[in-house]
């Protein structure tokens, strides 16, 4: 044995020098932090997730804040962080089940949630459309689409690559929808910022139609600064479009109007006008849904909101506001809106304070604040090396 | 099992004066860099008699007091000089300890294999020495934090420095993080690999030693090139998942697949020539 002591001593000090390591790199914690309900439905804080850094160590450690409290991106697994850059961790729930139900088909499609723009699923047709710009020559390109169709019934799959379009804009390209009404296949897509277009095919992927939701010839606003943004109905035969229209000069929103264009009869109807008046330090937020829509502006003090039923012809309704103040912070950082709820994340010192509010009725939903979980004695020590900017709100279970 | 441990030792025997040798020169030079770098900027506040510059704050050290991580920041390369130095010796060594055998003093690979048991334990003495001097470069580099630490808080006075996580020493300096990553899984994987790719080297170290020239050597470049190829595409493409067809589990399997079967012929590969074809 005392022959081999240089061998195992050599090995005893290697094991014994990473595994202490290791073992001292377990019991390393961070602080752990979590979004803690001060009033109302603890339902919907469980949806919301703050995002940002801890700033406590030498160099800034990311994290997430829930109500299940704080997830430091350095104590992710490496599996985990593969997941996420492969997205599949952060997979859309539907779109892993589109995965689940036709394995085959939806093999290579992209899986993150705003891939849903690209699919249309009714009784008969699984329908996935992408699309690209191709350079042709010198500030001309094709907008050429790539259309896969899944026969529900029979299992049939078809594929077509269809040229559809010849433009000036470098940018996008993005497919914003597709619907199938009747045998027509509408594709709606975005070329650069400020033009949409329905391009209409029949079931054997050529193109019948193109209808120019907006543009510079016709569409719903001519000429000036705008961008425009585009929220797919949830029954798959219409569109809203956001029309924010801006200051040609200090780019700052003074016009929202929001349409709808309707797949079935190519008929676009203007539903509401909102004037603006954003000012410098002012952040606008714009939401549609099928019922209703609401633009909503805000600085580091005051939130204020104007929601509209989207069925149109009714008055402009009064601008509702809140205050920082009043909501439990001193300071709105950022503002997110969904399902007609108006999600604050604010600071309050060196406290994360989130607030939702009820658009319809003003009312507080929920407010919450970021605790340190554990030592109360470190609190406001730990707290102000939190720095969250981001908020993310899940979607309501069960809504689409 | 015997043989293996006895050819094991012997391996790690011939290699200690290096071993320590390098131990001795990271130790020395890590150190006196630590000891340069605290006392002259502990020099150099001192000669500043500037209260605000004695605690002048910065976004990496916001309490502006002196911390080891923070001495650690500044020396970079004088720090990681010694470490690549070992990294180059081990690396070189990887093509020692086989060669060393045909070509030095007598006909020692005679010897060994005409050693009564299997020649695998040749091969797996060697690779168990290899991994015994890389952990064990490794462990000494966490001993040596630990006592530089104390060092740097002997070399500072208490009033003027600030202690440090131990994460936060290894992270301010480049070399280490990668050395010594944070999370376990982390580590078996890059180990993990570094095995491997050890593993195809022995492969076509024995796959020239087994063949005349030049077509040993055409063989082991060979080899390495498309194992290298076949590890480099399955690591920087399909697991960077640019293969979108691929669902990730899919990815995944594939990718260990790829670099499981590299391993496993390797291994296979290695042991066969040992046994069956290498000469002296």
């Amino acid at each position: 044995m005392k022959r081999y002591l240089l061998s195992i001593v050599l090995v005893l000090f290697a094991v014994a020098g990473i595994g202490s390591y290791y073992a001292y790199g377990a019991s390393d914690r961070l602080p752990e932090f979590r979004l803690a309900a001060v009033q109302g439905d603890g339902a919907i804080g469980d949806r919301i997730r703050l995002s940002g850094s801890y700033g406590g160590r030498m160099f800034s450690q990311f994290l997430a804040v829930s109500a299940q409290g704080s997830d430091y991106d350095r104590d992710r697994s490496i599996f985990h962080k593969w997941r996420e850059r492969v997205r599949l961790a952060d997979a859309d729930p539907e779109i892993a089940a589109l995965i689940r139900e036709h394995r085959r088909f939806m093999r290579g499609k992209p899986r993150y949630a705003w891939a849903l723009n690209n699919l249309h699923k009714d009784r008969e047709w699984l329908i996935f459309a992408d699309a690209k710009l191709y350079q042709r020559g010198p500030s001309a390109w094709d907008l050429a689409a790539t259309i896969e169709m899944l026969s529900l019934s029979g299992g049939e799959v078809r594929r077509y690559d269809v040229l559809l379009d010849q433009t000036s804009a470098a940018a996008g390209g993005y497919v914003q929808d597709v619907a199938r009404i009747g045998e027509k296949l509408h594709l709606i897509i975005q070329i650069g910022y400020d033009r949409y277009a329905d391009y209409i095919l029949d079931m054997n992927g050529r193109l019948i139609e193109k209808v120019i939701l907006s543009g510079e010839e016709d569409g719903p606003e001519n000429g000036g600064g705008r961008y425009i943004t585009a929220f797919p109905s949830s029954s798959g035969d219409a569109l809203a479009m956001a029309v924010t229209k801006t200051d040609p000069e200090t780019g700052a929103a003074r016009k929202i109007s929001f349409h709808r264009y309707h797949y079935a009869s190519g008929s676009i109807s203007k539903l509401a006008e909102i004037p603006i008046d954003q000012k410098e330090g002012e952040k606008v937020a714009v939401y549609a849904a099928d019922d209703q829509f609401a633009v909503l502006i805000h600085d580091e003090q005051t939130a204020r909101w104007r929601l509209l039923p989207a069925r149109g012809g009714t008055s402009l309704p009064p601008e509702q506001s809140a205050k920082a103040g009043s909501l439990g912070g001193k300071e709105i950082k950022t503002a997110y809106v969904a399902d007609g709820i108006a999600f604050l994340l604010m600071k309050n010192g060196s406290r994360h304070v989130v607030a939702a509010i009820d658009l319809s009725s003003g009312a507080l939903l929920y407010s919450g604040r970021v605790e340190l979980a554990g030592a109360a004695a470190h609190e406001e020590e730990e707290l102000a090396l939190l720095r969250l900017n981001n908020l993310y709100v899940a979607p309501r279970e069960g809504s689409d | 099992m015997s043989d293996y441990l006895k050819l094991t030792h012997m391996e790690i025997r011939r290699f200690r004066h290096v071993l320590f040798g390098l131990m001795a020169v990271t130790a020395a030079v890590q150190i006196l860099a630590v000891i340069a770098a605290a006392t002259s900027e502990l020099a150099r506040r001192r000669q500043m008699h500037n209260i605000e510059y004695l605690h002048g704050q910065s976004a990496l050290f916001p309490s502006g007091k002196m911390t080891f991580a923070e001495t650690m920041f500044r020396i970079q390369t004088w720090y990681a000089a010694p470490i690549l130095l070992c990294i180059a010796a081990l690396l070189l060594y990887v093509f020692i300890i086989w060669y060393r055998d045909w070509f030095g003093k007598g006909t020692f690979i005679y010897r060994l294999l005409m050693l009564p048991g299997p020649r695998s334990h040749l091969y797996w003495a060697k690779l168990s020495a290899i991994l015994v001097f890389i952990f064990t470069l490794l462990s000494f580099q966490l001993l040596l934090l630990v006592l530089q630490d104390a060092l740097f808080r002997l070399i500072v006075p208490g009033d003027l420095r600030a202690p440090s996580h131990f994460s936060d020493v290894i992270s301010a300096n480049r070399a280490l993080p990668v050395l010594l990553p944070a999370s376990p899984d982390q580590f078996l994987v890059s180990y993990g690999m570094g095995i491997v790719a050890l593993l195809v080297v022995f492969a076509a170290i024995l796959l020239e030693r087994s063949y005349r020239p030049p077509y040993g050597i055409i063989l082991a470049a060979g080899y390495l090139s498309v194992c290298g190829a076949a590890l480099a595409f399955a690591t920087f493409k399909l697991l960077a998942g640019y293969y979108r067809w691929l669902y990730p589990g899919e990815m995944l399997v594939l990718v260990v697949a790829v670099w499981g079967v590299t391993a496993a012929l390797s291994v296979w590969l290695g042991n066969r020539l040992l046994a069956k074809k290498v000469s002296v």
